[in-house]
């Protein structure tokens, strides 16, 4: 099969899985208790003022045509209103996204490059006392609840040698310069959370592919060890790590609630905290998409890597 | 060019166990050498070690090994890897995973090309030249991925980047395990055709002794990490001396040497099993995926009729993809027909699946898979492998002593579990498996092909005990056609999933009809 059919029916089931999971999330909002008007009003909601609100925002059309309406507006790039905070949710979303793809870039470029080296280092050091140290240190890293690295970092690097920001004090829609000193905390903190799993799972699979029968005809019949480190086993260890390193990376933009909480970053986590406690209906639907179509995207790009990295995948045959 | 002085490899967790024992060796430049073992004798840890490399888990614990002037164990790191390729190639087992799936052959060939002074350029010419001395379409092969190559063109590759640096001694390990027989053949023509041209130091480990007959000039038999015998081909083969030599040439099977005495009377025996108009239809994936192309299908037996005599061995050849295995699977219930039907004892369909089989029928009908590592469950004791309690019939105590006596074994291995055993044993294990159920039919698959020839004579001795004292209907299934002869009463011969030749073994073997059959019998007879 080539490589265009195959892009081409991947895209169309992930349309399909985004539209099914579209519905599904307007009904599980729907479904829950209260609605945008009912947070809106608070306490001050009164049965008239509710029913008054809820026809001003057209709330008591049937579930149907305000999914029509909906998905009409979304599939025009419209992501609707939040009623609650009086704008709309593309404009409220818009800054906090940047932020977001500022902090797990940061993030992502600080704990990849040097998972994937330290784990290979681990894997053909195997059994020395420093690929021992980096494993030990890696898997401290990982069993670390979030808050307390974060806290750790804070207190160091914040209090003790006050070099960073601890506390993000900037609007969501500061320019990139200015909240450049505020991403550090929060990217070393979840970079020091994920490191470890990207490394340890580069770590296996290049040892698993280290004892595969290919590599060793290869040094015997006298390739260099750099060419076959690097040729034989790198591409044969990478898809793996490359799967694992696409679910990390979605997971640093849409799953990062605790650390944004705790360094107060103005980044799409935290919007999504106060979302579901405001029961910003439309707000909540946005992001929870956003988070969909991350996940979707970043497995296709994973399937993509294992495809070019495999003639036998690219021929339909499984690995 | 290779000379072994006292040398001792060992285990480096358990330093009293050696692998190899105070080995002595001397090959001249040019020569020809065969080693020849069962598994587990060091042999292919003593062609590692030619390279200056044990292995893991191994070092050397004492003597010294040279090859081409060179202590190759005191060499420093980069001088050996320098010398790997250069002046040592080695060709390792497993043809199917010894290319990188992820590398054209060109690529291959760059890796090995870039370590010379003038590099990879012109790359492609070489490689292609190279190619086309080993037999292949050189220009057209460069673009092409490992697994888009048959067995014996993957292997032709592989010589070829082992020959591609010209180096001074080639090491082959197993080189045509895993092929079929006549792939195999013609890579060892290729071998002789190169070592004529080329003039290197061969040194070839086989387990089988007709590859190590028809290559070697000089043969060394090994056992238990020690030299037995050696000495010059025709002397060693001819007229062994060591005790172990000649067990290990009496075991090797031989065409037309019958180890059974023919009770049957094969025109009055009723037909036990009648297969019609067979054909199975395999695809590639169990689901149609979503927007996909359809799986890949492929008839793996087409239109096949022949009738199973009660009490009969039906030995059953043909080489990878001919059928065989789907047709002992489809027997079983393992796969349904696509089209035909099979019949037992004239009433019991056979073309239901397992799943579809009445618990009788099931227990009628057993299979002896090729590798008992697979088979077995190894978190059982063989008590409860033979005897499992919910499924199958009940087995008495001393039933279960009796069935481990019929395959050679004690009361003693009741309470044992596969990883306590050695592959025979588990082989017997699990045709006691088979025979628990007391079946009419025991379908037998490669049973012997993962064993060594000693043991594999033992097993097909068991097997024929079996069918004297029980008279068991078998179908024995084998890619070897001098194992089956040696066991069946009548061959059939499949090739790409049709029957193509069905008789008395003896006429089969004597005077083969089908010119398939004809080319393997005459390549069995020259091994």
């Amino acid at each position: 099969m080539n490589t265009a059919l195959h892009v081409l029916r991947r895209a169309l089931l992930a349309i399909g899985v985004f539209a099914a999971m579209a519905v599904l999330t307007f009904l599980g909002v729907e479904a829950l208790p209260g609605d945008a008007c009912t947070s809106l009003l608070g306490r001050a909601a009164t049965p008239e003022k509710l029913a008054q609100c809820r026809e001003e925002n057209g709330l008591n059309e049937p579930v149907l045509s305000r999914l029509g309406d909906w998905a009409g507006d979304l599939l025009h790039g419209d992501l609707g209103y939040s009623i609650k905070r009086s704008a709309p949710v593309g404009e409220i979303i818009a800054p906090r996204l940047r932020n977001s793809l500022l902090l797990a870039g940061v993030a992502a470029l600080l704990a990849f490059p040097t998972a994937v080296v330290l784990g290979m280092y681990s894997a053909r050091r195997r059994g020395t006392k420093r690929a021992r140290a980096i494993d030990t240190t890696g898997l401290v890293l990982m069993t670390l609840p979030e808050f307390v690295t974060a806290s750790v970092l804070w207190l160091v690097l914040s209090i003790w040698l006050p070099i960073l920001p601890g506390v993000t004090v900037l609007p969501s829609n500061a320019t990139i310069a200015e909240i450049m000193p505020s991403v550090w905390l929060p990217a070393i903190t979840l970079a020091l959370l994920v490191f470890a799993h990207v490394m340890r799972s580069m770590r296996a699979s290049v040892v698993a592919t280290s004892s595969r029968p290919f590599v060793d005809a290869a040094r015997y019949r006298g390739v260099q060890e750099r060419t076959v480190m690097r040729r034989h086993v790198m591409p044969a260890a990478l898809p793996p790590a490359v799967n694992v390193m696409a679910v990390t990376a979605a997971w640093l933009l849409t799953g990062t609630f605790v650390v944004e909480v705790v360094f107060n970053y103005p980044g799409l986590g935290r919007l999504a905290v106060d979302a579901i406690s405001d029961r910003d209906t439309s707000l909540i639907l946005a992001l929870t998409l956003f988070g969909l179509a991350v996940f979707i995207l970043s497995s296709f790009i994973s399937d993509t890597v294992t495809r070019m990295l495999d003639p036998r995948v690219r021929a339909g045959l499984g690995a | 060019m290779i000379r072994l002085h006292d040398f001792s490899v060992r285990v480096i967790a358990q330093p009293d166990r050696l692998v190899l024992r105070s080995l002595h060796l001397e090959v001249p430049a040019g020569r020809r050498l065969g080693i020849v073992g069962e598994s587990g004798c060091g042999k292919s840890t003593l062609l590692r070690a030619l390279t200056g490399s044990c292995g893991r888990g191994l070092d050397v614990a004492g003597g010294t090994c040279e090859v081409a002037e060179r202590d190759v164990f005191a060499l420093a790191e980069p001088d050996r890897r320098a010398l790997m390729g250069n002046v040592v190639a080695l060709v390792p087992q497993g043809v199917a995973l010894s290319l990188t799936p992820h590398l054209d052959i060109a690529a291959h060939f760059r890796d090995v090309y870039s370590l010379d002074a003038d590099g990879a350029h012109d790359l492609h010419d070489r490689a292609a030249a190279m190619l086309t001395e080993v037999g292949l379409p050189g220009a057209a092969m460069v673009g092409r991925y490992p697994h888009e190559l048959s067995g014996g063109e993957q292997q032709r590759v592989l010589i070829a980047l082992g020959l591609a640096r010209d180096p001074e001694v080639l090491l082959l390990d197993e080189p045509t395990s895993a092929l079929d027989v006549g792939v195999a053949h013609d890579i060892l023509s290729l071998i002789e055709e190169e070592h004529r041209r080329r003039g290197f130091t061969l040194v070839c480990v086989s387990h089988d002794l007709g590859v190590i007959d028809r290559i070697a000039e000089h043969v060394v038999v090994m056992n238990s990490g020690e030299i037995v015998e050696e000495g010059p081909r025709a002397q060693v083969t001819g007229s062994p001396e060591h005790p172990y030599t000649r067990r290990l040439l009496a075991a090797a099977p031989r065409l037309g040497q019958r180890h059974s005495s023919r009770s049957l009377d094969a025109s009055s025996a009723d037909t036990l099993v009648e297969v019609t108009r067979l054909t199975v239809v395999r695809s590639s994936s169990a689901r149609r995926q979503l927007f996909g192309t359809p799986p890949r299908t492929t008839t793996a037996v087409n239109d096949m009729s022949l009738q199973i005599r009660r009490g009969e061995i039906l030995g059953v050849i043909g080489e990878s993809g001919s059928g065989k295995s789907t047709f002992l699977k489809t027997l079983c219930g393992l796969l349904a027909p696509t089209a035909g039907a099979l019949r037992m004892a004239g009433t019991i369909d056979l073309g239901a699946r397992t799943s579809d089989r009445p618990a009788e029928v099931l227990a009628r009908v057993q299979m002896v898979f090729q590798n008992p590592d697979d088979s077995l469950n190894p978190a059982h004791t063989v008590r409860r492998i033979l005897a499992p309690g919910r499924v199958g019939r009940k087995v008495a105590e001393a039933e279960l002593v009796r069935l481990l006596q019929t395959v050679g074994l004690g009361a003693a291995f009741l309470e044992r579990r596969p990883g306590q055993l050695s592959g025979g044993e588990k082989q017997r294990v699990a045709i006691a498996r088979a025979l628990a159920q007391r079946p009419e039919l025991l379908l037998l698959d490669e049973v012997t092909s993962a064993l060594d020839v000693t043991v594999q004579a033992e097993v097909l001795a068991t097997l024929l005990q079996i069918h004297r004292e029980m008279g068991t209907t078998m179908v024995f299934v084998s890619h070897d056609i001098a194992v089956v002869s040696s066991i069946a009463d009548r061959i059939a011969v499949l090739r790409h999933g049709r029957l193509v030749e069905l008789g008395d073994a003896d006429a089969v073997i004597e005077r083969p009809t089908d010119a398939y059959t004809t080319q393997l019998v005459t390549l069995a007879r020259r091994g």
